[in-house]
């Protein structure tokens, strides 16, 4: 029992990393009904930045995170621009294609110029870990649930009191009527790149800080454990995004400890699968989002 | 011939089974990241068959086929209800599934004193049935690009007998081709099944020339390619695809110069022809256009 | 000859919204029934409910035969089709594989070309019928609007169909443009086949309807022959704010 407890205690914090990339994909998805698969990469390019920087000057952990929120940017800025921006509305496929050609830019762009299977990333600072009736906490999760809420919060006032929140949220509603009341749809897409991307660096941090090493497998593992957060919760809502998150992190944690690596990603997928043909809505029961659109 | 271009060569022939099998799906309206799954299948089938069971080739390449044929409708099924990008991902999950499966998917036996067969996350090896009949990798190639053609033959025979037109239909605006009394959901369960008797063809011919595969090797990455030779190709005709592998393994593969910078330089060329030609290089009004002129 | 309908307490809710309440009708073959109402009165989820577009509540028999539990593709076998009220084609196909597609859709395996009815020379005959015939090759994107709804009408025409269910074939045409899709309905669309025709256009439902249904929030405010119905105080209070042409 105490088992399950503190599975779900690492599961979640585990889980508050997935969320934040769950919901980069779902400020992106949810403002222009198009997916960006090349999300992950571009968190990918920022944390490799971050850690070059520390190579080099010995940033220590601020002046990687600096790194990283300018690398995720740029990447961001790039696909927005070319799969994006460059793309008529209607063929959303293009955009979803177009984004993975650039995964494939950015993922060997990456490898090449960071040879070896890892690279060193500066770890979180060092915070006690907390045992309270026999469940441990570890100093860790508590930087990255603190660090998560803190960025939940502030992206919750974003989106729903302030101005530049009102027009993601109409655009993301219905296009049309945005343009029609003067929203420049333009600027507000480039500019809800930048902010996934911010939440995104906000993740990439984080993981690396606790991995301490980074690798270039974190581009598909980035992209895999967000689409897969997003889906469970409910394409296109930011709740689900959460929901979904939390949900992957405990249920994972879990699975790896009853049953072991390999058993774990079976059931992931297992669980990713399923959720999609029986709940395609997700749990946050998310009706349709206009997500059906033709080619 | 070559060696070194006979293995090109091999290998565009090969993954043209992968292209062309998500190509089919691209044409019914929906985005596959899944189809390296069937791939996988063929390739583990088709292995088990010859390496295990002693089967002669003909047949161990139809049950790989089979194989792909029949998990593909039996995916397809559920998962036709859903689209866009719920079943592009749904494609994803079950490949990712079905690797995370092959990762612990022991089935060896004792052939002549060998212990054969897949073991899991180390791979299945042993695939000797090509170079124990002593078939030369000329005569292998042969061997692809014959049931490539016949591949495409059946394509363009659907497209002659109104089939391949029906799917576009229902591809393009299935709310529409419904109302013409189209049944949709069979339309795109049978182009899964004809989808992945394809890839898993592919994957059979490809288990015994490599002689040994492993689960690492259908990726996500992979997947993603083979959408991605379709849309660079042309969607227009199943030529498309074929472009598409050509121009990524032809073209960059045997320029030395760029063999390291593959992926930017085909990533790059799949993002810029996507501005400018979103359904590809032989696109649709290019067929059409071609069509008119030979009219003429 | 065109097919019997019958409607018996069709109810359609959204959610709180009861787009349909209880509605009955019984159509005769050859009628024309007009169907008019205020937006979201239920004119268009009665054909989406007809097309088996949405599932409601209730029966729908087709030539005396129920056919609410066959999902939509399999209505359309039975001799039903209907129209768009915006214009939907195949903007990858020219306007004559549009038409080709509407006629050929559900054949069996070959192209039934004895079936003289969807031979190539005939859609061009078709075409012609409507004034589309030099637009053969054109794509749907380099129509003019009246243009597109001609080749919904020719679309319809072709399948052969017995029920039309036309979703307001008029809309966003001119005055003169209007009358000129009457004139085609007239002619070649309607004759010989049982219809539901939705449009604003009272003189248009005039002109073309032996029969008008006046909706208002998914139930029947008035049925009967046109000039009745458009007497009836509570219609034109209804109706008010829309152009009635004498």
């Amino acid at each position: 029992m105490l088992d399950l407890v503190q599975n779900t205690v690492d599961g979640i914090a585990a889980g508050a990393a997935y969320a934040l990339l769950a919901i980069g994909f779902t400020l992106i998805f949810g403002v222009m009904r198009r997916l960006n698969i090349a999300f992950g990469p571009s968190i990918m390019v920022g944390v490799f930045l971050g850690a070059w920087v520390h190579a080099q000057w010995s940033a220590g952990l601020v002046g990687a995170a600096v790194a990283t929120f300018i690398g995720a940017l740029i990447a961001s800025a790039y696909i927005e621009r070319l799969s994006f921006a460059a793309i008529r509305g209607d063929a959303a496929l293009a955009s979803m294609a177009s984004s993975f050609a650039l995964w494939m830019q950015l993922e060997q762009g990456v490898a090449l110029a960071f040879p070896g299977r890892t690279t060193a990333f500066p770890g979180l600072p060092a915070l006690p870990d907390l045992e309270t009736a026999g469940l441990f906490l570890r100093g860790d999760d508590i930087m990255i649930l603190a660090v998560a809420g803190i960025v939940l919060i502030a992206l919750h006032r974003l989106i729903y009191h302030s101005h530049f929140g009102l027009e993601m949220r109409a655009l993301a509603d219905n296009p049309e009527a945005a343009r029609v009341a003067q929203v420049n749809t333009k600027r507000v897409a480039f500019l809800t790149f930048c902010l996934a991307a911010t939440v995104g660096a906000v993740a990439g941090v984080l993981i690396a800080a606790a991995d301490g090493q980074i690798s270039p497998k974190f581009g598909l593992w980035a992209t895999l454990k967000g689409l897969i957060a997003m889906m469970i919760g409910g394409l296109g809502s930011l709740r689900g995004a959460l929901l979904g998150g939390l949900v992957l992190g405990v249920v994972e944690a879990q699975a790896q400890w009853y049953l072991g690596a390999a058993a774990r990603e079976i059931i992931v997928y297992g669980l990713l699968f399923v959720c999609l043909i029986l709940l395609p809505a997700g749990l946050a029961g998310v009706r349709d989002t206009g997500a059906a659109r033709k080619l | 011939m070559d060696p070194f271009l006979i293995s090109v060569l091999s290998n565009i022939g090969l993954f043209s089974f992968l292209a062309l099998s998500a190509w089919l799906l691209l044409i019914g309206g929906e985005i596959s990241f899944g189809q390296q799954a069937y791939f996988a299948f063929g390739a583990y089938g088709g292995g088990i068959a010859t390496a295990v069971w002693g089967w002669p080739f003909p047949l161990a390449l139809l049950w790989g086929a089979g194989l792909g044929a029949g998990v593909g409708a039996l995916v397809a099924w559920p998962a036709a209800r859903l689209s866009g990008v719920h079943y592009a991902i749904a494609t994803l999950a079950f490949a990712e599934l079905s690797r995370a499966c092959l990762n612990v998917f022991r089935y060896q036996r004792d052939v002549d004193g060998y212990l054969t067969g897949p073991d899991g996350a180390n791979g299945f090896g042993d695939i000797r049935w090509v170079y124990e009949t002593g078939i030369a990798p000329g005569t292998y190639l042969a061997l692809i690009a014959g049931l490539l053609f016949a591949v495409i033959t059946a394509i363009a025979l659907a497209s002659r007998f109104n089939l391949l037109a029906q799917l576009r239909m229902v591809g393009e605006d299935p709310i529409l081709a419904g109302m013409q009394g189209l049944r949709v959901l069979r339309w795109k369960v049978g182009a899964a099944a004809a989808a992945g008797a394809i890839a898993g063809l592919g994957g059979g011919l490809y288990a015994h020339l490599a002689t040994y595969v492993e689960p690492a090797q259908f990726s996500v990455m992979t997947g993603v390619h083979a959408v991605a030779y379709g849309l660079i190709g042309g969607l227009g005709t199943a030529l498309g695809p074929i472009l598409g592998v050509l121009i990524d393994i032809g073209l960059l593969e045997s320029l030395r110069a760029l063999a390291a910078y593959r992926m930017i330089v085909f990533g790059g060329l799949v993002a810029l022809i996507l501005i400018l030609r979103p359904r590809g290089i032989l696109d649709e009004s290019l067929v059409a256009k071609v069509r008119a002129w030979a009219r003429r | 000859m065109g097919a019997t309908l019958e409607i018996r307490d069709l109810t359609l809710r959204f959610g709180g919204v009861t787009a349909l309440d209880r509605l009955r009708l019984s159509l005769a073959p050859g009628t024309v029934l007009g169907l008019a109402g205020p937006n979201g009165s239920g004119k268009s989820s009665l054909i989406n409910v007809l097309t088996g577009h949405y599932r409601g509540e209730g029966s729908i028999l087709l030539d005396s035969e129920q056919i609410d539990h066959l999902a939509a593709p399999e209505r359309v076998r039975l001799g039903m089709t209907r129209t768009f009220q915006a214009p939907r084609t195949y903007r990858r196909m020219s306007v004559l594989e549009n038409l080709d597609a509407a006629c050929h859709a559900f054949r069996p395996l070959l192209r039934n070309r004895s079936v003289r009815r969807c031979e190539t020379k005939e859609m061009h005959a078709q075409l012609e019928r409507f004034g589309l015939g030099h637009l053969a090759h054109a794509l749907p994107d380099q129509l003019t609007p009246v243009e597109q709804r001609l080749l919904e009408l020719a679309r319809a025409h072709v399948t052969g169909a017995r029920l039309l269910l036309l979703d307001e074939p008029a809309a966003g045409t001119t005055e003169a443009e209007a009358h000129h899709l009457r004139q085609v309905m007239a002619e070649h669309v309607l004759p010989g086949r049982t219809a539901i025709l939705i449009e604003h256009r009272l003189d248009f439902l005039r002109a073309l309807c032996s029969e008008l249904v006046v909706l208002q929030a998914g139930r029947m405010l008035a049925q009967g022959a046109p000039d009745d119905v458009f007497a009836k105080a509570e219609v034109r209070e209804t109706l008010m704010g829309e152009p009635v042409h004498a």
